[in-house]
């Protein structure tokens, strides 16, 4: 199996497309750390003062009887993050290395991390059918199964790298960008039941990484999926691609219909029940775990029985 | 049998909705036989391969190879089998070792100075270190070749594999598959779809057109089936004498004709010919050359392929 896993790291690693995803990457975050920076407003001599006084305000409206809780507690976050920021002497649109890394992830480099997972996840079957090389590995002594099992395997050791490459270069621009100061910054934030609470920024940055993989492993096993049934590289990567972009937004129409909530891409942001509410009322992180996996195990079945049983004819 | 057979086809069929590509087709090859699969384009050869290295289901039958079932103990079956199927399949972007490395490391067992020593067979020291993208045909063919025998199998199966060679490479791809066979007892299975290709690189040939096994025989009782009378010519300078000559030394009797003022022409059997040769040079009259006319191994091959019949 280790052999099987080492000659599909070579053919991704060997070859010229894999490191141009990479570069993308790295290129993308030095391009929005760059502009970032020079598009920074400055920071106001006198921001305590002005924060102070709008906080004024704030605590006015949050004492106020007849606020809807739900605005109350907004309110009371944007209050605590204010008072946080005075008692620590770090003006709020400041930013460190590890916001920068957070911001990236959650505004671009997430939904590209999985767009270039499902380029390779899309090319590491098909890519062997129309170049006719499906032959050489099915021909020899080894179980379709465990050929398709160290293709996903690679494929999910890629994302690793592409993540921590990411992640390293982020850290990297950042740092040099805003400093590296803040590691001990507390992220705050509304959780589902209302109340405020925190995280270290440092932990924030890996779990916002970890809930991200969720939906790069889903997106993986659908473009493995699609190259199994069609065997054919544009057609994987295209609908596994699309789904991607278009899985929310379907979501969001189809939210008057009861079943949406079996849609894949209703469950696949579990950062909701954390950091936010659901997207669809009702829902809860147990639901969504158990859809996921139901997800999973289908698509991979799938997958996995149609490569055992097709006949491979290539003219 | 007394020694088990290196592959056994048995009643090996190949359905795909109505059509039958083959059809009920059985044979065996012992080990250290070079074996061609003779048929013409579209007779079903390349569907048979593919069902013997295990690529496609069979709908009905079974093959055996050293005795493992492709299908129940795909692993001990494959492990025995090198294969070409139809091209020489090779990742461009990878160098001729690494195409290698990446072939060692699905058959375990392979040791990686066993890399070298194809490396040096098929003679691709030096440009094994290039990317494949800078290849010739010829040197891609070398090393699917390389790739195939890397594993030491006891079953060598090429699919068309002088489709592209000059005829520099054939004769050489002929020598080593002779060779392999002999030496290392290697059983090679040769497609082709020209029979003068396997005239002189099989022991044995099976035929096969739509599907069936229409004949299996050895190379030369095969171009003895070819041995009908026909039409010879033969050119000398006097058609007179050597006519003459000819019917006083001649121990069996010909229709012989005069062609032209330039040549004889007698209806001989293939067998004869040698003899009608050796007579008229025995008796000092000049040959300039012989020519057959009418059937050829190859017409005999068409007839019987193309009427589904032998002739
Ligand atoms: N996947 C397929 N589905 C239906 N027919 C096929 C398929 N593959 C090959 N054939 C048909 O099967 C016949 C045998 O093809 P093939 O084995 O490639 O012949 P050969 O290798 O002897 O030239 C041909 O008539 C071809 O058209
Ligand atoms: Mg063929």
């Amino acid at each position: 199996m280790l052999n099987l896993i080492q000659n599909e790291n070579m053919k991704i690693y060997r070859r010229m497309r894999s490191w141009i995803l990479v570069i993308i990457m790295v290129g993308i975050v030095i391009l929005t750390g760059t502009l970032m920076k020079t598009h920074q407003a400055p920071i106001p001599a006198n921001w305590k003062s002005s924060l102070t006084i709008s906080d004024q305000s704030l605590k006015n409206a949050v004492t106020s009887p007849n606020m809807p809780a739900r605005v109350k507690s907004t309110l009371e976050l944007t209050l605590k993050k204010n008072e946080y920021a005075i008692a620590h002497n770090i003006a709020p649109s400041a930013t460190t290395a590890w916001g920068f890394a957070t911001t990236i992830e959650q505004r671009a480099i997430g939904v590209l991390i999985s767009v270039f997972v499902a380029i390779v996840a899309g090319d590491i079957v098909a890519g062997e059918f129309s170049t006719g090389t499906i032959k050489l590995l099915l021909t020899r002594p080894q179980s379709r199964g465990r050929i398709l099992l160290s293709k996903y395997i690679a494929t999910l050791l890629f994302s690793l790298f592409l993540i921590a490459v990411t992640m390293v270069a982020s850290l990297v621009v950042g740092g040099i960008l805003f400093g590296f100061g803040g590691v001990d910054q507390p992220y705050l934030y509304q959780a589902a039941s209302g109340a405020i609470q925190q995280v270290n920024m440092v932990a924030y940055l890996f779990i916002n990484y970890g809930y991200n993989s969720i939906t790069m492993i889903m997106i993986a096993t659908i473009a493995f999926m699609i190259s199994t049934i069609f065997r054919s590289s544009a057609v994987a990567i295209a609908i596994s691609i699309l789904s991607l972009f278009i899985g929310n937004t379907l979501v969001f129409v189809l939210s008057s219909y009861s079943w949406d909530r079996y849609i894949l891409f209703a469950n696949t942001d579990l950062s909701q029940y954390q950091f936010g509410t659901p997207v669809l009322s009702g829902m809860t992180l147990g639901f969504s775990i158990t859809m996921l996996v139901l997800y999973f195990v289908v698509m991979n079945a799938l997958s996995w029985y149609l490569f055992r049983k097709r006949d491979v004819s290539l003219t | 049998m007394a020694e088990q057979a290196a592959v056994t086809l048995q009643n090996v069929t190949k359905r795909i909705g109505a059509k039958t590509l083959v059809d009920n087709l059985s044979f065996e090859i012992p080990a250290g036989e070079v074996f061609g699969f003779l048929g013409p384009n579209g007779a079903g050869k390349t569907t048979t391969i593919r069902m013997m290295v295990g690529l496609i289901s069979m709908t009905q039958g079974k093959v055996l190879i050293k005795g493992h079932d492709v299908v129940r103990e795909h692993r001990a079956a494959l492990s025995q089998i090198g294969c070409i199927v139809e091209n020489p399949e090779l990742y461009k972007f990878l160098t001729g070792y690494q195409n290698l490395l990446h072939m060692a490391r699905m058959t375990p067992g392979t040791p990686r100075a066993r890399i070298d020593a194809v490396v040096e067979m098929v003679g691709l020291q030096k440009r094994i270190h290039e990317k494949v993208k800078t290849y010739s045909l010829g040197m891609r063919q070398r090393l699917g070749l390389a790739q195939a025998l890397l594993h030491r199998p006891s079953v060598l199966i090429l699919d068309e594999p002088t489709n592209g060679l000059d005829p520099a490479g054939i004769r050489e791809l002929r020598d080593m598959l002779r060779r392999l066979a002999r030496e290392e007892g290697m059983s090679v299975i040769v497609s082709s779809h020209l029979l003068s290709e396997m005239e002189l690189m099989c022991d044995r040939v099976a035929v096969i057109a739509q599907g069936k096994l229409i004949h299996v025989e050895r190379v030369q009782d095969l171009m003895a089936i070819g041995n009908e009378a026909q039409a010879t010519i033969f050119e000398v300078a006097d058609p007179g004498a050597a006519l003459s000559h000819l019917r006083e030394h001649l121990s069996e009797t010909f229709e012989m004709v005069t062609e032209s003022a330039k040549a004889i022409r007698l209806t001989l059997t293939r067998d004869q010919i040698p003899q009608v040769i050796e007579t008229l040079v025995l008796g000092k009259i000049p040959l300039y050359g012989v020519q057959t006319q009418g059937k050829t191994l190859e017409d005999t091959f068409l007839q019987m392929t193309g009427d589904g019949v032998i002739a």
